[in-house]
């Protein structure tokens, strides 16, 4: 504005009014604005209603902060609604209970690559009461030919109140990158007597496998699952000879829910969420958005607290055509998100693992603490940070 | 600390808030967020860095729009469906929290509320809500400085009046019972 503009007496516009409230305006500029606001009574109103405008604003945002979303409830039939109601766009997937895979174990061959093992319990095989049902189940690498493909990781997870520790074996394993398609196999041995001692001993257990690439990390196993492996690989060799493998073929990245405790694939296996000590997982999804895979767990804390850990990888160029092709979409299911809790009591954490994943938690809890909570996913072998 | 880290500590909150205000869905705002943060990572040096993550996140958003526009548009139509009627069940069944259920619809009415704007209030406005100046948003929004002031008293005018006139609305329909 001129200096001439300034001192004639000339009523200042709203957008002027509202640049000069909100700090704006150069010193002369508001110099100019604020002498005439004392001297104009029709401006001095109009002051007046832009700071009530200004401060309704403020308060009419703050109220979405609130997040109204909904946590999964605990009963299946309304969760596997939702979702399906959530997928009505043309899916190729298959309705989430009939892609239950009855637990079919590796062959031996897998077992001379380093097959990953992990206990099972499929709850159609062995009956279980709703509260100590057991939802476990990794799917195990398998042989394509001459490349290995193995799976995401999942340890086991145990509903109710016991924290069941899966059995795993620790053993190197190379891990499929999501456009790796190829012939994956569900080896998901049923051993329901260890996990039935685990879960009476009620044992809690972080277990969390991963590996990477062809540098394959060793995983770590935490000591108080140990002493489980000896029992579970017992009861494991047991089940093996009456299993069989069953060989399906992988998508890029499917998508998936957790239904009631156990994680549902759309293309038909079955996996489980990550774990930690002292956490339960109470709700995860996969999905692929725009270029990335994300998958999303909730973790419910002992201590109560909820907590979100956002995964995200870049899918590859193929792997995000081929997302593309079959009109895959970021599924942004409100149901999992943090409910009724303000934004501003949440905090977050960042860090990058060597293989490029980004991950965020977030929770309710101070950033030292999530700090910590970070450490635990970390040493339980989850994900590690950028050196 | 590394800088990214400084980055996230200082704005991932203010970047989520604004994200979820404008989107109305947290997953969908932390997943813009933390995918604005890994580009961030790619940037050798940030002179302003507030304005280029938010016009990075706007960026995204409008990229991740326009992709699936046609499927988010029915899934956002059923999930507000079942938002809206699981609100009132959880209202009825929340109703002894009579802050809940008046928090609740007030989230709802405020939501209603800021989608009546245009998209370039809309943002502008926020954007000022996290603290951004007029040359930040200016330069996040592609506007020129002298335009802000007009966006924002418009905008909240508009979300001010729009909200007003709902609740004038709600109160004539329990009155009329």
């Amino acid at each position: 504005m001129a200096d001439d503009e300034i001192t004639t007496p000339r009523h200042i516009d709203e957008g002027t009014m509202h640049a000069w409230l909100d700090g704006a305006l150069s010193a002369e500029e508001a110099g100019g604005v604020e002498s005439h606001v004392a001297d104009c009574a029709a401006c001095s109103a109009a002051a007046a209603e832009a700071r009530g405008l200004i401060a309704a604003s403020t308060r009419i945002l703050s109220a979405l902060d609130d997040i109204p979303g909904k946590v999964i409830p605990a009963n299946d039939s309304a969760v596997v609604a939702s979702v399906g109601a959530a997928r009505s766009i043309p899916h190729r997937a298959p309705s989430m209970r009939s892609m239950r895979i009855y637990a079919p174990i590796a062959a031996v061959a897998l077992f001379a690559v380093g097959a990953l093992l992990v206990l099972r319990r499929n709850p159609a095989l062995v009956p279980v009461s709703s509260q100590s049902r057991a939802p476990v189940a990794a799917p195990v690498a398998t042989q394509t030919g001459d490349k290995v493909v193995a799976p995401e990781n999942k340890p086991a997870v145990a509903r109710g109140a016991a924290k069941v520790a899966p059995t795993v074996r620790p053993e190197r394993m190379p891990r499929a990158a999501a456009s790796e398609t190829g012939t994956r196999v569900a080896a998901i041995p049923s051993a329901p007597s260890a996990l039935d001692a685990a879960n009476a001993n009620n044992a809690p257990a972080a277990v969390r496998v991963e590996a990477t690439g062809s540098a394959a990390k060793s995983m770590t196993v935490p000591s108080t699952v140990t002493s489980l492996a000896a029992s579970a690989d017992a009861a494991s060799s047991r089940s093996r000879e009456s299993l069989g493998v069953t060989a399906r073929v992988a998508d890029a990245a499917p998508e998936s829910a957790f239904i009631g405790g156990e994680l549902r694939r759309t293309d038909g296996f079955t996996i489980s969420p990550p774990t930690m000590t002292g956490a339960r997982v109470i709700a995860s999804n996969e999905f692929n958005s725009g270029g990335s895979h994300v998958r999303r767990t909730i973790f419910k804390l002992d201590s109560g607290a909820t907590v979100t850990l956002t995964e995200r990888r870049t899918l590859t160029a193929r792997a995000a055509a081929d997302a593309a092709a079959r009109a895959e979409t970021a599924v942004h299911m409100t149901p999992l998100t943090l409910r009724g809790l303000s934004l501003q009591d949440v905090q977050s954490v960042m860090w990058i693992s060597p293989d490029g994943t980004s991950f965020t938690l977030a929770g309710p809890l101070t950033v030292t603490e999530l700090e910590a909570l970070k450490g635990r996913i970390v040493a339980s072998g989850y994900a590690t940070p950028r050196p | 600390m590394t800088d990214v880290e400084r980055l996230f500590r200082d704005y991932h909150a203010t970047l989520v808030r604004y994200l979820t205000r404008r989107l109305g869905d947290r997953d969908w705002a932390e997943e813009v967020a933390q995918e604005t943060f890994v580009r961030a990572l790619r940037q050798n040096a940030l002179t302003n860095e507030r304005a280029w993550l938010f016009t990075v996140a706007n960026n995204l958003v409008r990229d991740d729009a326009r992709r699936a526009a046609r499927q988010r548009q029915q899934l956002v139509l059923l999930r507000d469906e079942q938002i809206s009627e699981a609100e009132c069940d959880d209202v009825a069944a929340d109703s002894d929290d009579a802050s809940t259920a008046i928090r609740a619809h007030e989230t709802m009415l405020a939501r209603k509320a800021v989608d009546g704007l245009a998209e370039r209030d809309r943002m502008a406005l926020l954007l000022r809500e996290e603290g951004l100046n007029y040359g930040e948003i200016a330069a996040a929004l592609d506007l020129s400085v002298g335009s802000v002031g007009t966006t924002l008293s418009r905008a909240r005018r508009r979300l001010v009046e729009g909200y007003e006139q709902m609740q004038r609305a709600d109160a004539g329909r329990q009155n009329n019972g």
